[in-house]
């Protein structure tokens, strides 16, 4: 998702004797200080008291080592990111890029020669302009450096050569920029002032969207963007000089959100997909609502909004919900039964009230172990109230295990490691079965039983999220399946999850 | 529009700067300024441009020895033979008033100066163990074929006494083959045992015995030099310093030199096994790498010097614009750690050099004389930088001065301390280091205990790094700096850099390490010995004189020289020249120099001056010829008419050609087969084969050698005068500023040039590297030693009254001795006087080396008896001052300690150590026996500095071995005269 920024920049060779500053990246100090972070000794890592006691005195000199020879927060610091201060006097072809856009008019170094060229030019009192710090730099054909300060005497002499434009690409997203076949880092400073600029100028360039700090586009409005971008939630802006490819859209805005929660469904739906009203408001609490194109703040709002056909009409543009209208119609009518909504389960407030419902259905005594087929067991949602389904679950069915319906082929929404690892503590098993909602779309509560036969209870939601959140009300429901009606082209889902 | 197009329209200059101008143009300018920036260059130029033209024709010669490529013959190690021993015998009594007397030559001399007859004993007869040997003589010598250890009588009288010198053959003849003789050893292919002669005296006759051959993995070849190449190939093989051979053209696969013996033109190397017989031409794997480091250094210097080099740079500018910067040192507070002994004489003016040093903003001298704490001294100067968090890099020509401050460091009672605050490196060959206790800061025994992936963190951390001027640059961050420096600048990475045994060292030697160096302290002796200088190296430079740019006129001018010294004139009398055309014609061109010299010369050129005979001449037997039969001429030929000129040359006309051995006339003689050296054969034709580039060179070194000499250095001024005054006017000018480059670049040290310039002419430019630095600039810049804490004050005096004029070397009172010396001389500095033998090899004293030996046995069996109260062996020096006594000296000790050490030796309480002085300077030992070796002529020996190495190395106890007329022969000037004197 490279945000990048191509600049004209005015390139000059200044060659001159200078003392040149710069911090070079030693990774064998580094090395050397997590040696005596371990416990190992100067002197047993160099067996030698002279060299020993030299390194010592040098590390202190650089604060890596305090007066006792102990390591010191900056070691700590240095460890993370060992980049050591270096001097050196001499001759230097340097090459100066002047970015001359308003707003910027500045000066970075990009390339720093020890070699001069023969290149003809006359000899000037020339006052190099001020590099920016902390840029990495190319010396000479191999090594790099992070530039501090170039420093000329006050009446040093110099050859100021060609002056040439060239553009620069920098890539605000890695932090990196690319000069005579390098790639450099910006370093902090230089990418802050960068993106600052390249924030700027998509106000310019893209009215319609905001460049975040955290290198988001913020959709103002759904219609400035195709529906592929927002399906895939990102997206790629051009206008010179700013290229935003494929980068990840961020919606912060209640009203955005909701219409963005229909269309997706609308586009769901259209692909031929068939969903319960429940379902899709499921849809929507797992994979909307967790959506990085949703900003945090409004995930709450959009797990809570609900799915009818008044909020279709809503939120659609007619066009498309004229599309839709007798599609909704049906599924209202046909897949919204109000028979299936008054049972046991569905009148239950709890998942001890629930758990009791399920105990009544199946009786524990002849259960050996129930699988709980989910499709976001451990989905990383408020609203997911798995942890409290085991537990009330568990006070009949002590062994359970959780199946985890993973797709084969793409990633499943936010996964909460945390969540995964309690179940598990729980003492709850849990498989990982992909491929097993290619055939089985629903969710199951499947018992093995002491006379080897199974009983099977269809789960119209992720049982952690059958109640409504901050609800007692139920969002779904469960009611018994024939053992024939888990086997779908020829396979059977009892014999799936025991694989 | 093409840039360069666009700069033509505009009228400026096309003109494609190199990244080398540029850099020198900002260079100069960061240190003098824009507007003084020019005229600096232009200085540096001038100046240091002798200094880079010397280096470039160095490198120029080191090349062409590279690629010289020589043809060799392998010799089969079965044909190695050595030669039965041959002495000369000599009566050494002589009749006084017609009876024999005992040996006595003051008692002779005495005889004579009261008109007493005084006659020598003519030999008779020989006898060996009782058994009358055939009698046949040389020279009025016996030719004696008999053991070392077979008695031999005179006369049948037993108490005659006898001088045996044993005879050395430079080649021998077997089945009419000449075949040269090496360290008694020939090689003979298809020998018979019919026995050999000697080639100059067909009296004397060898038999051989095989000798092993080379041994095990190792074969011997003998390169043969070629007469048409401009480079001898001698030279490229015995004279260069190289280590190592390659074949035809395979530069990868190299082969170890075992031995090198340019008298048989022989190289043994290490083949191991490897077939070399398809090799067609043998190469030296020369070793470039230092003089091109000196180019480059003085590239740095030259091109793109950093601030730092500035004091460098001025060195060479007219003294009166660039001066040194101004140092007026303050009193500092210092805590010293070694120089702790105020009451110890001398500690004083040690801490004065240590607190000058720590402040100067270029250079420091400290001058001291032997014993006198130098080391000591800069042992404090090391902890106190190194403490202040400064780098240090320690250099000097000899290892042993090196290892002598690490050494040191670690037997100091404040080790830890010390190395506390400094972390040495020595840097260097493991094998040429001096002191097993050094080893451990060897770069690479470090270097192989840890990681290396903290290689950096390591190298950064060395703020001590120690090796040889030429050694030091191997260390990893210099060779780098210096080798890649040819497109960058470069700024030093050390604060300052300290050189030992200065007097050592030359400008051009130390300019290599200086270069990466801040500030320099020059720490040594003027009044030691002087950098060695490898003659061959500055041949070129001389070379490249107009005067002596081609061979032929080299070799003119070599006989002009011979033809007008008066001296030398009559050698040439009755001999005949083989030489090419054009010398002929270069020996006419300048004959005019010379008076009334009788030449006649054979040849087809039309010469103005000498008298001439053709080719037709000598076809036609014009009455010209009858010229070629004139005794008292010297004769010219060239080489096409020499075989038709020989008949009609006078019968005992000697024929010398100085290039092919062609001839079969037995009066031919050729110079090249007869190189070599002893009294036993012709000096006058050892005269002849001196090249005239070596005689001017040797001659440059010795007048350096000799500048506290000025009657000794008169003369040898006044032979390359001679060669001056015999070239053309329009020559002259450039030998003599070729010889100037020489005297002014290549032979004088640093020290000396800082302190008192070098060779001073009128028309010279004045700077300081000409005239020394000011005395103002000198004032704080100069700490000079005086006390000695050394020698016993007996061993002192003699170079405190003479060579420091009581002005140093001045005894400390608090010199404590260990031990007393075994026997009744008192005196701490004893003389030998030990009659010379009456004949036998220059610079080889047997009898010195008997004494000597005999003394050493005493001293043995003492020390066994007498360990020393601390604990430690003694410690004792046999020194000599020539490498064939220090052979013979090796092999008797070697015998007495049953060792095959070439140089340390142990007995019980006892650690001897054999040397040459000049090797040995920087060292010291409790007790030095020194062989002078000299029977007459004064050789090197009236090198005052050389003396004074020799005579002040003992702590306890100095026994000079010395022959009593030779010191009487030497004028009253002469250290060893005055040594004499004092002590006999």
């Amino acid at each position: 998702m490279p945000i990048r920024l191509t600049l004209p920049v005015e390139v000059t060779v200044v060659e001159t004797k200078a003392s040149l500053h710069y911090e070079r990246m030693r990774e064998d100090v580094a090395k050397l200080l997590t040696e005596l972070k371990q416990g190992h000794t100067l002197l047993s890592v160099f067996s030698s008291a002279p060299v020993a006691s030299a390194v010592s005195t040098k590390l202190k000199r650089d604060g890596l080592l305090d007066g006792s020879g102990s390591l010191t927060a900056k070691s700590d610091a240095f460890i993370a990111n060992p980049r050591l201060a270096q001097d050196e006097e001499g001759i230097f072809s340097f090459e100066y890029c002047f970015l001359p856009d308003d707003g910027l008019g500045m000066s970075f170094v990009p390339q720093v020669m020890r070699k001069l060229s023969t290149e003809k030019a006359e000899k000037s009192r020339v006052e190099p302009a001020v590099a920016i710090e902390g840029v990495e730099f190319g010396i000479d054909a191999t090594e790099k450096g992070y530039m501090v300060s170039i420093n000329v005497e006050g009446n040093q002499t110099a050859y100021l050569l060609h002056e040439q434009k060239n553009r620069v690409v920098f890539n605000l997203s890695q932090g990196t920029y690319e000069y005579k076949g390098k790639r450099l880092c910006m370093g902090d400073k230089f990418h802050d002032i960068l993106f600052k600029f390249a924030v700027e100028k998509s106000k310019e360039l893209f009215p319609y969207c905001v460049l975040t700090e955290d290198m988001s586009v913020v959709v103002l409005n759904l219609e400035d963007f195709d529906t592929r971008s927002l399906m895939n939630g990102v997206t790629t802006l051009s206008a010179a000089p700013v290229e935003l490819i494929d980068i990840p859209l961020l919606i912060k805005s209640e009203a955005v959100a909701s219409k963005y929660v229909f269309l997706w469904l609308y586009e769901r739906l259209m692909a031929g997909n068939y969903y319960s009203l429940e379902e899709m408001e499921e849809l929507v609490q797992n994979e909307i609502a967790t959506s990085p194109i949703i900003d945090a703040s409004l995930r709450d709002f959009v797990s809570t909004i609900e799915v009818n056909r008044n909020a279709f009409k809503r939120n659609l543009p007619p066009e498309k919900y004229s599309k839709l209208d007798y599609r909704l119609r049906v599924m209202e009518e046909y897949l919204g039964l109000e028979t299936m909504k008054n049972t046991s389960f569905s009148r239950c407030k709890n998942y001890s009230e629930l758990a009791a419902a399920i105990a009544n259905e199946v009786s524990p005594s002849e259960v050996t172990r129930l699988h709980l087929v989910m499709g976001y067991p451990f989905v990383k949602t408020r609203n997911n109230r798995i942890l409290d389904s085991i537990d009330a679950l568990k006070a009949y069915y002590p062994s359970m295990t959780v199946v985890f319906k993973k797709w084969r082929d793409r990633p499943n929404q936010e996964e909460d490691p945390t969540l995964r690892t309690m179940v598990s503590q729980k003492g709850v098993s849990i498989k990982d079965k992909e491929g097993l909602i290619d055939d089985f779309h629903d969710r199951y509560l499947v018992f093995d039983l002491r006379n080897g036969g199974h009983q099977v209870l269809l789960c119209t939601c992720e049982i952690g999220q059958i109640f409504k959140p901050h609800s007692s009300e139920t969002k779904g429901n469960l009611f018994p399946v024939n053992n024939a009606e888990v086997v779908k082209s020829g396979k059977s889902l009892i014999d799936m999850i025991k694989e | 529009m093409p840039e360069k197009q666009e700069a033509r329209q505009q009228g400026q200059p096309d003109k494609n700067y190199t990244s080398f101008e540029k850099a020198k143009e900002l260079a100069f300018d960061a240190i003098y300024g824009e507007r003084k920036s020019k005229v600096v260059q232009t200085a540096v130029h001038v100046q240091y441009g002798k200094f880079v033209s010397y280096v470039k024709k160095a490198l120029d010669v080191a090349r062409g020895k590279s690629s010289a490529g020589a043809s060799f013959r392998i010799h089969n190690a079965n044909d190695e033979y050595s030669l039965s021993p041959v002495f000369l015998v000599k009566i050494l009594n002589k009749k006084i008033n017609g009876q024999v007397r005992p040996y006595d030559p003051a008692g002779y001399e005495a005889a004579q100066s009261y008109g007493i007859p005084v006659e020598d004993i003519q030999i008779e007869s020989v006898s060996v163990n009782g058994r009358l040997f055939p009698l046949r003589m040389s020279f009025g010598k016996a030719i004696v074929e008999c053991g070392d250890k077979d008695v031999v009588v005179i006369n049948g009288d037993p108490s005659l006494q006898i001088d045996r010198a044993p005879f050395a053959s430079l080649s021998v003849i077997f089945k009419g083959k000449q075949y040269g003789v090496l360290n008694g050893k020939v090689h003979i292919p298809n020998y018979d045992d019919s026995g050999v002669f000697d080639s100059a005296d067909s009296s004397i006759r060898y038999s051989l015995t095989k000798v092993g051959g080379p041994g095990k993995g190792r074969t011997v070849i003998e390169i043969e030099d070629d007469p048409t190449s401009e480079l001898s190939l001698y030279d490229v093989f015995f004279d260069g310093d190289y280590d190592s051979v390659y074949f035809d053209q395979n530069r990868s696969e190299t082969f170890d030199i075992v031995d090198r013996e340019r008298e048989s033109g022989t190289i043994t190397i290490k083949t191991e096994g490897k077939n070399i017989s398809g090799y067609k031409k043998v190469y030296v794997n020369t070793d470039l790498t230092q003089l091109f480091r000196q180019q480059n250094a003085l590239n740095i210097l030259t091109r793109r010097p950093s601030i730092w080099h500035k004091p460098l740079l001025t060195l060479a500018f007219d003294k009166d614009k660039f001066g040194l910067d101004d140092f007026n040192p303050n009193t500092v507070s210092i805590r010293y750690k070694v120089l702790t002994d105020m009451n110890r004489s001398g500690t004083a003016t040690q801490r004065k050099f240590v607190q000058n040093a720590l402040q100067t903003p270029d250079f420091m001298i400290l001058q001291g004389p032997p014993g006198s704490g130098k080391t000591t001294a800069i042992l404090e100067l090391i902890y106190q930088l190194c403490k202040e968090g400064k780098r240090v890099l320690l250099c000097a020509s000899t290892h042993v001065a090196i290892d002598n401050v690490l050494e040191k460091i670690l037997s100091h009672p404040a080790k830890d301390d010390l190395l506390a605050a400094i972390n040495p490196v020595r840097v260097g060959d493991a094998n040429r280091i001096c002191s097993d206790a050094v080893k451990p800061f060897m770069y690479d025994e470090i270097k192989g205990k840890i990681n290396p992936g903290y290689d950096e963190i390591v190298d950064s951390s060395f703020n001590l790094v120690c090796g040889t001027v030429i050694g030091v640059l191997r260390y990893p961050e210099i060779e780098k700096a210096i080798d890649n420096a040819k497109n960058v600048s470069l700024e030093p990475m050390f604060d300052v850099m300290i050189l030992d045994e200065a007097s050592k060292t030359t400008f051009s030697e130390f300019l290599v390490p200086a270069i990466v160096c801040k500030k320099w302290i020059v720490v040594g002796d003027v009044k030691q010995l002087a950098p060695y200088v490898e003659q061959s190296d500055l041949v070129p430079t001389l070379l490249e004189c107009p005067a002596l740019n081609e061979p032929t006129k080299r070799i003119g001018l070599q006989l002009l020289y011979h033809l007008a010294n008066n001296r030398r004139k009559a050698q040439t009398a009755n001999r005949a020249f083989v030489l090419p055309k054009t010398t002929i014609e270069y020996i006419d061109k300048n004959v005019a120099r010379l008076q009334g010299m009788p030449l006649v010369a054979c040849t087809n050129s039309a010469l103005g001056r000498i008298t001439t005979i053709s080719s037709d001449d000598l076809r036609a037997k014009t009455p010209l010829v009858v010229a070629l039969s004139a005794d008292t001429a010297t004769f010219l030929l060239e080489e096409s008419l020499a075989k038709d000129a020989i008949q009609y040359l006078p019968p005992k006309c000697e024929v010398i050609d100085y290039k092919t051995d062609l001839r079969k006339d037995p009066r031919f003689i050729s110079i090249k087969s007869k190189g070599g050296f002893g009294e036993s054969y012709d000096d006058e034709l050892d005269e002849f084969q001196k090249r005239v580039e070596d005689e001017i060179i040797w001659r440059l070194i010795r007048l350096y050698e000799l500048k506290e000499d000025q009657q000794s250095a008169k003369n040898c001024r006044s032979v390359i005068d001679a060669y001056t005054d015999l070239l053309a006017d329009d020559e002259k000018e450039s030998f003599l500023e070729s010889m100037h480059l020489l005297s002014d670049i290549a032979i004088p040290s640093i020290i000396m040039m800082l302190q008192e310039g070098v060779d001073r002419r009128e028309s010279q430019h004045i700077s300081i590297l000409t005239h020394g630095i000011n005395e103002e600039d000198m004032q704080n810049r100069f700490i000079m030693l005086e006390y000695q804490h050394r020698m016993h004050p007996d061993i002192s005096r003699v170079s405190r009254k003479y060579v420091y004029e009581d002005k140093a070397l001045k005894d400390s009172p608090y010199w404590e001795s260990h031990f007393d010396y075994p026997g009744k001389t008192a005196s701490r500095l004893e003389l030998r006087l030990i009659d010379a033998p009456a004949n036998g090899m220059q610079n080889l004293n047997e009898n010195e080396a008997n004494a000597i030996l005999k003394e050493l046995e005493n001293f043995v069996a003492f020390s066994k008896s007498h360990p020393r109260n601390d604990g430690k062996p003694y410690e004792l020096a046999v020194l000599t001052f020539y490498n064939r006594q220090l052979i013979s000296l090796r092999n008797k000790v070697q015998k007495l300690f049953g060792s095959k050490s070439l140089y340390n030796f142990f007995s019980e309480n006892l650690h001897v150590t054999i040397n040459t002085v000049d090797k040995f300077q920087g060292q010291e030992a409790d007790v030095v026996y020194l062989s002078v070796v000299r029977r007459r002529g004064k050789g090197f020996l009236d090198s005052i500095n050389r003396v004074n190495v020799a005579i002040t190395r003992a702590k306890e106890k100095l026994i000079v071995f010395g022959n009593e007329p030779f010191f009487q022969s030497l004028g009253n000037r002469e250290l060893l005269r005055q040594l004499y004197q004092e002590v006999k």
